[in-house]
């Protein structure tokens, strides 16, 4: 530990590592990094020496965390365009390996429900716009990385997916992230030979105070009308009409009775994108406070 | 205190573990004395427990070495007596309990089930079903009233495999014993999980898989014996190479014991503050089916 006396007076950007330094000279790239799950990782890949590209839809956002970073003596970049296209998604590997010379860990937060209600009152074009959001940004961010990954002989790959494949009120959403853990599943298969490794972190609901974007940001699509009852029903679910505070879902579904603190889900993440998961791959981890996982 | 390689250079300079107490039941050999190592590297007070008193030794020396606090306990941890003695002398030693890791089991046969007399049954489910269970009982009263701990059972990818149907049931016991337990101590802030190793490397093997089993091996039939050990190569050992590996684990390779006591240790830390109940495939790719 020659070098732990000057890094104890840095900030510290998440304590939680206890000291361990399983990315120095990694090159990770975190997409979504701009807030909750996703600037959590940042922060503690960024911890445990890491090399950080901040890529998010929102340019303030990844500036903010790449500025916490720097200022805590970790290397960054921003990143910023829409990861739901093909275009951007190829555009950030190109950038990443241009700026650091090459990708260790791809971790793909990007995603979430955009709406919270019956699976009825979804219309055609919000269904697309969640498939959009939460399908298709792992799928190209990952058909993006392979050729770098495979390039180097090595990578680690993690995806997210969600408590909310055996919950409620977000059918679209659940559906994308099944899609989501197949992906992961069978291509790890794929791609074991060339030394990279695919895994997904499922999360039950996470605090993530530091939201500075609502969730339909960027989608041109009219929310639904539920009728008052149905509306109540799904508030009392969810815990509060923001969505997600603690009502029945966390009750019912969580041994633990409690929200997850988005460093939390990162501390799993980092699990699986380093050495420590160097022989765990096509794995759904569920970080859920005990709730039942079917997958 | 271990400098950063001493134990286990994969933990990377963390010290999840400082102040906390573990119990490593089974800490002799393989997966067990690998994860006392990784744990004693972050930090952990040790105690060693082993079937073995020599084994349980050389590992509480290993780590005192190291500058870990650590002691060992002798006893058969098929036997709920001993387990109570384990945590009772681990409380009187350390004053608490906050990990409990489970590796004691293992399949003691390899062969098809119908070849497996009922006392090889009998052994078989000893050996890998009531260490977990017995332990996990006896450890509980000490965690409830601290109002926290983690508990780590192993379970295996036997369930999915051939040859070791008895051992296969017993950990998928210990599987629903892990899931359901978790649901009833989330109140007291106590996890419990299980890591699922695919076939490890175990350099160190000491202690045979028939340890303190006195029952005669089946004689199986010659096609038999060369088919099981077509699937296993030479055993669990490695080197000459099983039809199991390019069968079963996309990696095409043996864990190291000390990716399987990576996994433990996480589940064991607070890293894994918001997971219980679940069960971590550590199988280099394996399909797991649970």
């Amino acid at each position: 530990m020659a070098d732990s006396g000057s890094e104890r007076s840095r900030p510290t950007l998440d304590a939680r590592a206890a000291g361990a330094r399983r990315f120095r000279d990694k090159v990770v790239i975190v997409a979504g990094a701009g807030q909750g799950i996703g600037r959590a990782s940042a922060r503690r890949f960024g911890e445990e020496g890491a090399t950080v590209m901040v890529a998010d839809i929102v340019e303030d956002s990844a500036r903010r965390v790449a500025a916490e970073l720097e200022q805590a003596g970790v290397r960054a970049a921003t990143f910023v365009g829409d990861l739901c296209e093909l275009k951007d998604c190829q555009a950030l590997m190109a950038r990443a390996k241009e700026v650091f010379g090459r990708i260790d860990v791809l971790a793909v937060i990007v995603g979430g429900t955009i709406w919270a209600q019956p699976f009825q009152y979804y219309t055609p074009a919000q269904i697309e716009a969640e498939v959009r959001r939460s399908f298709w940004a792992p799928m190209w961010l990952c058909w993006s990385v392979l050729p770098y990954m495979i390039e180097q002989r090595g990578g680690a790959i993690v995806n997210l997916a969600t408590s909310a494949v055996v919950s409620r009120y977000r059918v679209p959403y659940a559906a994308a992230k099944g899609g989501v853990i197949a992906l992961s599943t069978s291509l790890s298969k794929e791609v074991a030979r060339y030394g990279i490794r695919v895994n997904v972190v499922a999360p039950h609901g996470t605090d993530s105070d530091d939201r500075v974007i609502p969730r339909d940001y960027g989608v041109n699509v009219a929310a639904s009308t539920l009728p008052p009852a149905e509306a109540e029903e799904r508030d009392r679910f969810f815990g509060g009409k923001g969505v997600f505070g603690v009502g029945d879902s966390v009750r019912q579904e969580v041994p633990m009775g409690r929200k997850a603190e988005a460093a939390e889900q990162a501390a799993a993440i980092a699990f699986l994108a380093s050495d420590d998961a160097s022989y765990i791959t096509g794995q759904v981890l569920p970080v859920a406070g005990g709730a039942t996982f079917p997958f | 205190m271990p400098t950063e390689t001493t134990l286990d250079p994969a933990a990377a300079g963390a010290r999840r573990f400082v102040g906390k107490i573990a119990v490593i039941a089974g800490a002799g050999q393989g997966i067990g004395r690998a994860a006392a190592r990784r744990l004693g590297q972050e930090g952990a007070t040790v105690m060693a427990a082993d079937l073995i008193a020599a084994s349980a030794e050389r590992v509480c020396d290993e780590l005192a070495e190291a500058g870990v606090r650590a002691a060992s306990f002798t006893g058969n941890l098929s036997e709920l007596d001993n387990c109570r003695a384990l945590m009772a002398r681990t409380r009187e030693l350390f004053g608490r309990i906050d990990v409990l890791v489970n590796v004691v089991g293992g399949t003691i046969w390899t062969q098809s089930f119908q070849y497996y007399t009922p006392e090889q049954i009998e052994a078989e489910i000893a050996k890998s079903f009531w260490p977990p269970m017995w332990l996990c009982s006896a450890v509980l009263p000490y965690m409830i009233e601290q109002r926290a701990g983690a508990i780590v059972n192993l379970a295996t990818h036997a369930v999915a495999s051939r040859y070791r149907v008895p051992y296969a049931a017993a950990k998928g016991g210990v599987i629903a014993l892990t899931s359901s337990l978790a649901k009833e101590v989330a109140q007291y802030g106590i996890r419990v999980n299980v890591m699922a190793p695919h076939a490890t490397q175990a350099d160190d093997r000491v202690t045979p898989r028939n340890a303190g089993v006195a029952l005669a091996a089946s004689e199986l039939p010659p096609e038999e014996r060369a088919e099981r050990d077509r699937f296993f190569g030479d055993g669990f050992v490695g080197r000459q190479r099983g039809e199991f590996i390019d069968l079963e684990i996309p990696m095409k390779r043996f864990s190291r014991a000390s990716e399987q006591a990576a996994a433990i240790a996480f589940l064991a830390s607070d890293d894994a503050s918001y997971i219980t109940g679940q069960v971590l495939p550590v199988g280099g790719g394996a399909t797991y089916p649970f």
